[in-house]
Order: structure tokens, then C-alpha cells, then sequence
């Protein structure tokens, strides 16, 4: 018997000063030993019930805690406990209530149909046989496969197979849900699609735990969400606490055709100036500026922009995706 | 945007740049065995061990002596290169799509084409090489010594004709979804066939034919006559045809290789798998 | 979500180990399913031992025929089963970690070698076509006089041979992941297992010191217990210590496979990283 699901009072999901460090080696002749830290003292909460969202770009280290969190890494140190349970210590039992649903082309037997892979796990999920079925059937309709079953994997789309990885996850019907980068490479309808089932879930009550680079995913989904960046914790809150952060700037788009590295150096050193950040779209060069609130900076910035073909130039609220660039890019 | 004239005029000198030191680097991207972990196991151990379990064969079923199957089966592993090593250095390029950019550049297609050749021959020769100089090591193999200079001839003949060979696979696999079925039965059938394991009259006589039109065939068995203490008078023939063979071989892979590089710019197939 | 109460009812109750069967079924028929299907073990378990089987029969009837075609086609049969286990189960956890099904695998409540133990021994099993091919090819091609004088001890033999190299395979399967090619270390290891267990060259060829090797090797016992079944003499003895090794592997199966996912977990090589 596991020990106790979490009382009242008790989270989820529980990381303490979560520490994670790579030991690799590198060079053919000369092997040197190099260790990094992908995972620098992550401490977070999830109460029952709660979507909450990692989010961070790529090489923070959300893959790395999650996959701690799911007992797949063991920590280097600090305390980890989902329900209540030591990943380290329990891990078969944590693995009976946890679902784990990655994103990607792999993690499925393409050459066997959905209902077989699905069958497969009822099987190694130890499902009672005579339930299996009526099991199998709900998830695949809870994620919009119904009808598709027979069919092999290696037919399914992106999205189709993202789909499938879920229902596999709901299998054992377990509380607490863990998604990493749901959505990465599906088209955006399918993409819509499972952020759906993700909201649905949330809303029948599973505690779920999301890790995503897209910005708007996390902030139209979850209730809380953390920002992580080199191996920590930057940031954390509501999508609302977090724009608060930035809600105390203005926001300056410039679009313009080849902007030189030494401009882009003396608009940053502009004393109202907090970030400015650079995106090629096409040929265009989409210039963020965000600078103190209420700074006048249009005039200046032209003057410097001087020779430069400027498209277009306009100041604007902040979003989340401008608090998210400030924390990272800190 | 560059002033230099970066492009060499002297066509003749890229010639043998790309022949020598472009094939040398397709060679290490696309050989999959290159790793030291991977090449003694399947170059060198594997090999090895089909010396020993062949002459073993013929101790069993009384068939042949230690050097019939030692010379036999030192010449045949110079296929693992010559037809697995060739058949990667060209089929692979379509599985990393790199083909499309190659013959996009204006390179001399021969040049290409046989310069990938020339590893995969030094390392058939290694090869066999290492599985002659062990099975004398630890076998009772014992060429008289004035008969190893004719015996490397024989040995340079047979495998450069193996990489013929493997050329018109791999240009196949420049085409064709499984060059990979095609070129294991194409060495296993080799076994068979070749007079490798299997005396060439114990066969069928339509296979005796094809085993004829095959490489390795003729070479094995100068390579037998020369061991066993013939001149090289008598051993002659068999080096002429398998020279002769093994340059039909490639001739073939080139006009394929030129062919399918003609239909692959009509149809669009290099980078379809 | 469900309209089953809570997630424990979906749970079979009582202790999990009741469970393992079942699981181990399961995972033993898919994987049959999955190999069934895929061009690569065609080759391996039909194309590849039919030639060795021709080979060595071939080479029978050109020699002093002291052993019957049968002693060979048998022996070929095993030797494609041996094939199978040592690619497709040495391969097993390298092949599923290159799909990215470890961590799904891993993430389950049963045990890694309860799952592991299904998907060997469903690869094993694919090795029961070489057997069948051998036989029917052996019969059709060299008419050779297939007549069993005690099937059903050849059926039982069969089944504990398969058995028992199921449970070899998932020992190799879990030494192999730790090597950093998998498939280089099965190309090594099929000639000097098919020769040193005496598939197609009676153990009395080979010097002594080898036996020590072959008897802790299940297919020794396996083709000892098919041959005495098929030929004459007292299969027994054989297919007992088929089982006993049986035993043996499960125990070094245990430790190997905690150790792969102790280390897995440290080191995170659950994906392909």
C-alpha cells in the first residue's frame, strides 16, 4: 500500500532546493571531464488541483526537473515528493499516480495500431483486465481519437500522435499529470486541440504540471506559473503577478531594414533604457525597446535610427511575453 | 560579399582534390563502423571468428583443408567493406539528404563517384590483411614466403573488384528504398556462391554461372592455386578475369550512377526516401 | 474524467506480482507482432540462415558425409535463432531507447525486467521461423530425410531452448545498452557462439578448454537436446540443463537489469541523448 495520498494542506508536488549537475566528457584524444549544472536549487509548490506551468527557453532545465519530478532522474540533491511520496524512495508507488506525457515523433510503436499500444500499457499499468476496454475507449475519446484505434501509428500526424501519447498517460485515470512541451511541433489546430484536453483535465480536478516555451500557452492555461532560466528560478506567480513586473515599462516596436550591432549598443545605453531586444522577421528587424514607464523615447530613438529605413514605430502596453524576455534575458 | 576569385579555375587540380581528400571525408561522415568501439567488432573480431568457424566446417564435413577455407574466407571479408563500406558511402547521402548539394556542385562526377572508392579498398585490404596474418598466427596456414608478393597481388585484384561491385549496389542505393536488403543477400549469396565455402562444382550448374559474372570468385581461387604452391604462371587467368570482372563492375556503377543522377534531377528522388 | 470512481478501482487488486505474467504475455505478444512485420528480422531469421543452412549442407554432400543433413539443417536452424536473439534482444534496449520508449516503459508500475523479459522473449520466439525454414528448405532443396524419432521431447526441447534464450537476450540486452554500439557487439558475437556451441561442428573438433564455454551457453544444450530428440539418444539430460541455465540467466537478468535503470536514472541515458 502507498503511503498516503496528500491530506489537506499538503501539495502535490513538492521540490526543495532541487539540484541537478551533468557529469559528460568531451574530445576524442584528450577526454575532459566537464560538469554542468543544468538544475541550480529549484524550489516550487503545487497545491491539488492547480495547472501550473514551467516555462522557460530552451536549456533552462524544465526537461531536466521534470523529468526528476517524474522519478526518470534522480536529483543530485534536495527533496523531491509528489503526494507526498519520495521520488527517490518510492518511485514505483509515485508511478502508479503520476502520468507522464512528452512531446516529440518518438514514444510510440508506430508499427502497432493505437488500441495495441494502448493495450500494451493496460497491461503493464496492471489494469483490472475487464475494465480495460471501457478504459481504453473513454481516453481515446477524451482526446479526440475515437474511431482511429485500429489504425497504425506510424500513419498519425504530428498532433494525432500527441494525442495518443496523452491517452496513454490518462490510462490509469492518475491525479497528478505532468506535460512536457505538449505541443511542441504540432500545427496549431492540433495544438489547440490538446491545450483543450489539458484545460478540461485541469477543470475535472487533476493536479498538472506543464512545461512550455511558448509564452501564450502558459499564460491562457495555467494558474501559476514559474519562470526558469539557467537552472532557476527567476520568477513566480500568476500570469497577471508576472505582467505586473513589466506593467511599469513602455513598450517601443521598431521594425527596420538592417539596424547596425553599434546603434542597437547606444540605444540600450539610453538611460530610461531597461532591454532592448532584436528579432529578424524576414528581412525585417523587429527592435523591442522596453524602457522605463512613461519615457518620451520616440524622438531620440529616431534620431539615432538616423540613415536607417524605418517601417514603422509605435509604442504599445507590455504583455507577458515581454515580462518572460526580461527575466530570461536578465 | 567576397573580392577573391574563390573558385579554381584548374579543373584537373580539383580533379584529384576531390577524388583524394573528398572522398577521405565522406568517408569518415558516412562509414557507419568508425568509431574503434565499433570498427574492431565488426571489422576485425567478426571476420576473424568466420575464418575459424569455416575452416572448422571443413574439418566436420571433411571438405577442403585450412587453406582452402582460409584463403577463401580472408579474400571474402574484404566485402564487408567493399560492399557494406560502399554501399554506405553512397546510399547514405540520401539518408542524410546531402546528395541534393553535392551534385548540385559543379565537382567532376568521377572523381565523385570512384574517390569514395578508394578508402573502402584500403580497408577491404586491411581486412583481409589482419584475417590472412592471424589465421597464419594461430591456424596451421603456411604459404611458401616467395608467394606472398603474388598472393597481395591477387589479394589487390580481388578486393578492388569487391568495390566495383559494391559501387553498382551502392549506386542502386542512390535509387532504390532498400539498398540495405539488397546488399546484405548480396553478401550473403556471396558466401554461397563464390567458391568461398562451397567448392564451385558442388554447385548447380546455373549457379556456377552467376558465380562466375560475381567478384571474389576468380581471385579466390588464384589465391588458393598460389597458396598451395602453383606458380604464378598458373594463377594468371583467374587474376585477368577478375580484374576484367571487377572493371565491368564499375563501369556499370559509373553509367548508373550517371544515369540515376540524370532521372534524379527529372523526377526529383534524391531526397525521397 | 472517469466515470469510474477513483483511480485505485482501476487497479487490479491484490499483489502486483500476480500480475507479472500477464504482463510478461503481453509483452511477448506484441513484440512478436512488431517483429513479424519488419524487413530487417525477415532477413536475419529466413534469408541469412538458409544460406549458412545451404552452405553446410552443401559442403556435407561434397565431403565424407559422416553426419547427416539433418545434423546440419538443425544446426543452421539454431544458428538463426541465435542470430535473432543476439541482434534483436541484444539490441532490444537500444532499439527501444532509439524509439524513445524507455521513459514510457520505465514510467509504468512493473518492474523494467518484467517488461523487458516480454519483449525478449517475444524476439526469441521469431527465431522459431529459422528453425521451421532450415528444416523445410533442408527437405525441399537437399532432400534431406526429416523424420524426428521422439517429437514431442523436440517440441519440449524447442519451447525450453527458446526459453532459455529469451532470458540470455535480456542478460545481453542489458549488457549491451551499457556499450556504446550494440549492434557492433552482436556482429561479433554470432560466429564464435554458433561455433563454440557445437551447432554445425561437433564439440569434439574443438579443443577442450572451449567446452568450459559452450556448456554455460543455452543453445549447447538446446541443439544437444533437438538433435538426440530427432536423431536418437536421450534427450533429457539436455533439455534439463536448458533449464537450469534458464535459471542462472533470470538470476544475472535480475541484477543487470536494476543495475541499467539504477544507472539510468544517475546518469540520465533513458533518452537518446
Amino acid at each position: 500500500m502507498p503511503p498516503a495520498a496528500a491530506q489537506s494542506g499538503e501539495p502535490a508536488i513538492e521540490a526543495i532546493d532541487l539540484r541537478r549537475t551533468y557529469r559528460t566528457t568531451t574530445g576524442t584524444v584528450r577526454r575532459r571531464r566537464l560538469e554542468i549544472e543544468a538544475v541550480r536549487g529549484i524550489s516550487l509548490r503545487v497545491e491539488p488541483g492547480e495547472l501550473f506551468g514551467l516555462l522557460g527557453p530552451n536549456g533552462a532545465g524544465k526537461t531536466t526537473t521534470i523529468r526528476v519530478l517524474c522519478t526518470l532522474l534522480l536529483p543530485t540533491s534536495g527533496q523531491v515528493r509528489v503526494l507526498g511520496m519520495d521520488v527517490v524512495e518510492h518511485p514505483r508507488d509515485v508511478r502508479r499516480q503520476i502520468g507522464y506525457v512528452f512531446g516529440g515523433d518518438r514514444g510510440l510503436y508506430d508499427r502497432l495500431s493505437a488500441l495495441d499500444n494502448l493495450r500494451y500499457f493496460a497491461d503493464l499499468y496492471a489494469l483490472e483486465p475487464s475494465l480495460q476496454r471501457r478504459r481504453i475507449n473513454e481516453v481515446l475519446d477524451l482526446v479526440g481519437l475515437q474511431g482511429r484505434g485500429s489504425e497504425r501509428v506510424e500513419g498519425f500526424s504530428r498532433g494525432m500522435r500527441q494525442r495518443l501519447h496523452l491517452a496513454r498517460g490518462l490510462l490509469h485515470d492518475p491525479p497528478v499529470l505532468f506535460f512536457d512541451e505538449p505541443t511542441i511541433g504540432v500545427d496549431p489546430v492540433g495544438a489547440r486541440e490538446v491545450r483543450q484536453v489539458v484545460a478540461e483535465l485541469a477543470r475535472a480536478g487533476k493536479t498538472i504540471l506543464l512545461t512550455t516555451h511558448y509564452m501564450f500557452e502558459a499564460d491562457s492555461l495555467c494558474g501559476r506559473i514559474a519562470v526558469i532560466s539557467k537552472g532557476k528560478i527567476v520568477a513566480e506567480g500568476t500570469p497577471q503577478q508576472l505582467k505586473a513586473g513589466v506593467t511599469a515599462r513602455t513598450i517601443v516596436e521598431i521594425e527596420a531594414y538592417g539596424v547596425p550591432e553599434h546603434t542597437v549598443a547606444r540605444i540600450r545605453e539610453l538611460p530610461e533604457v531597461e532591454a532592448v531586444t532584436a528579432e529578424i522577421h524576414e528581412q525585417v528587424q523587429l527592435l523591442t525597446v522596453q524602457a522605463r514607464e512613461g519615457s518620451q523615447l520616440t524622438g531620440r530613438l529616431l534620431q539615432l535610427l538616423e540613415g536607417v529605413r524605418v517601417e514603422r514605430i509605435a509604442a504599445r502596453e507590455p504583455t507577458l511575453e515581454d515580462a518572460y524576455v526580461a527575466l530570461v534575458t536578465a | 560579399m567576397s573580392a577573391l576569385p574563390l573558385q579554381r579555375t584548374r579543373r584537373t587540380g580539383n580533379f584529384w582534390r576531390v577524388f583524394f581528400v573528398g572522398g577521405l571525408i565522406s568517408y569518415r561522415a558516412l562509414f557507419y563502423w568508425i568509431t574503434p568501439w565499433q570498427y574492431i567488432p565488426t571489422m576485425l573480431a567478426a571476420p576473424l571468428f568466420q575464418i575459424l568457424f569455416f575452416v572448422y566446417l571443413g574439418r566436420a564435413t571433411g571438405v577442403g583443408s585450412t587453406t582452402f577455407f582460409v584463403v577463401g574466407n580472408s579474400i571474402q571479408i574484404c566485402s564487408m567493406s567493399g560492399i557494406y563500406g560502399m554501399t554506405m558511402a553512397l546510399a547514405n547521402e540520401r539518408q542524410f539528404q546531402t546528395l541534393s548539394p553535392i551534385l548540385a556542385t559543379p565537382a567532376n562526377r568521377m572523381a565523385l563517384f570512384l574517390g569514395r572508392g578508394l578508402p573502402v579498398l584500403v580497408s577491404g585490404l586491411q581486412t583481409t590483411a589482419f584475417g590472412f596474418l592471424v589465421s597464419a598466427l594461430i591456424l596451421d596456414f603456411r604459404p611458401a614466403p616467395g608467394v606472398l608478393p603474388e598472393l597481395a597481388l591477387t589479394v589487390l585484384v580481388s578486393t578492388a573488384s569487391c568495390t566495383g561491385f559494391g559501387m553498382a549496389l551502392g549506386s542502386f542505393g542512390l535509387r532504390a528504398r532498400d539498398v540495405w536488403l539488397v546488399a546484405n543477400i548480396a553478401y550473403f549469396a556471396m558466401l554461397l556462391l563464390c567458391g568461398v565455402e562451397v567448392p564451385l562444382h558442388q554447385l548447380p550448374g546455373v549457379l556456377q554461372v552467376v558465380a562466375h559474372a560475381l567478384p571474389l570468385t576468380h581471385g579466390i581461387a588464384a589465391g588458393r592455386l598460389l597458396a598451395s604452391g602453383h606458380h604464378l604462371a598458373a594463377a594468371w587467368p583467374d587474376i585477368w578475369e577478375e580484374l576484367a570482372i571487377g572493371v565491368a563492375w564499375a563501369v556499370l556503377a559509373f553509367l548508373l550512377f550517371i544515369y540515376f543522377e540524370r532521372e534524379g534531377r527529372r523526377t526529383g528522388s534524391f531526397d525521397r526516401l | 474524467m472517469s466515470a469510474l470512481p477513483s483511480n485505485r478501482a482501476l487497479y487490479r487488486s491484490g499483489p502486483a506480482a500476480l500480475s507479472w505474467p500477464r504482463q510478461v504475455g503481453a509483452g511477448w505478444w506484441y513484440q512478436l507482432k512488431m517483429q513479424a512485420q519488419s524487413g530487417f528480422v525477415v532477413l536475419v531469421s529466413l534469408i541469412q540462415p538458409l544460406i549458412f543452412a545451404s552452405i553446410a549442407m552443401a559442403d556435407q554432400q561434397a565431403g565424407n558425409r559422416t553426419l547427416p543433413l539433418l545434423y546440419y539443417a538443425l544446426g543452421a536452424g539454431i544458428m538463426g535463432i541465435w542470430s535473432t536473439v543476439v541482434f534483436g534482444c541484444g539490441g532490444a534496449l537500444s532499439w527501444q531507447r532509439h524509439q524513445g520508449m524507455l521513459e514510457p516503459l520505465v514510467m509504468v508500475p512493473a518492474p523494467l525486467i518484467v517488461v523487458l523479459l516480454g519483449i525478449t522473449l517475444g524476439t526469441a520466439s521469431v527465431g522459431l521461423y529459422s528453425m521451421g525454414a532450415t528444416l523445410l528448405w533442408g527437405w525441399l532443396i537437399f532432400g534431406a530425410h526429416i523424420h524426428l524419432v521422439d517429437p514431442l521431447a523436440f517440441g519440449l526441447a524447442a519451447v525450453v531452448m527458446i526459453v532459455a534464450l529469451g532470458l540470455l537476450g535480456l542478460v545481453l540486452g542489458s549488457s549491451f545498452v551499457l556499450y556504446r554500439n550494440a549492434n557492433s557487439l552482436s556482429n561479433a558475437l554470432e560466429y564464435p557462439v554458433w561455433l563454440v556451441c557445437g551447432l554445425v561442428v561437433p564439440l569434439s573438433l574443438l579443443p577442450g578448454w572451449t567446452h568450459y564455454l559452450a556448456y554455460i551457453l543455452a543453445p549447447t544444450w538446446g541443439i544437444k537436446a533437438m538433435r538426440t530428440a530427432a536423431l536418437g539418444g536421450d534427450p533429457w539430460p539436455a533439455i534439463l540443463w536448458c533449464a537450469v541455465s534458464s535459471v542462472a540467466y533470470l538470476g544475472l537478468g535480475v541484477i543487470l537489469v536494476s543495475n541499467v535503470e539504477r544507472l539510468a536514472r544517475r546518469h540520465a541515458t533513458l533518452t537518446f541523448q
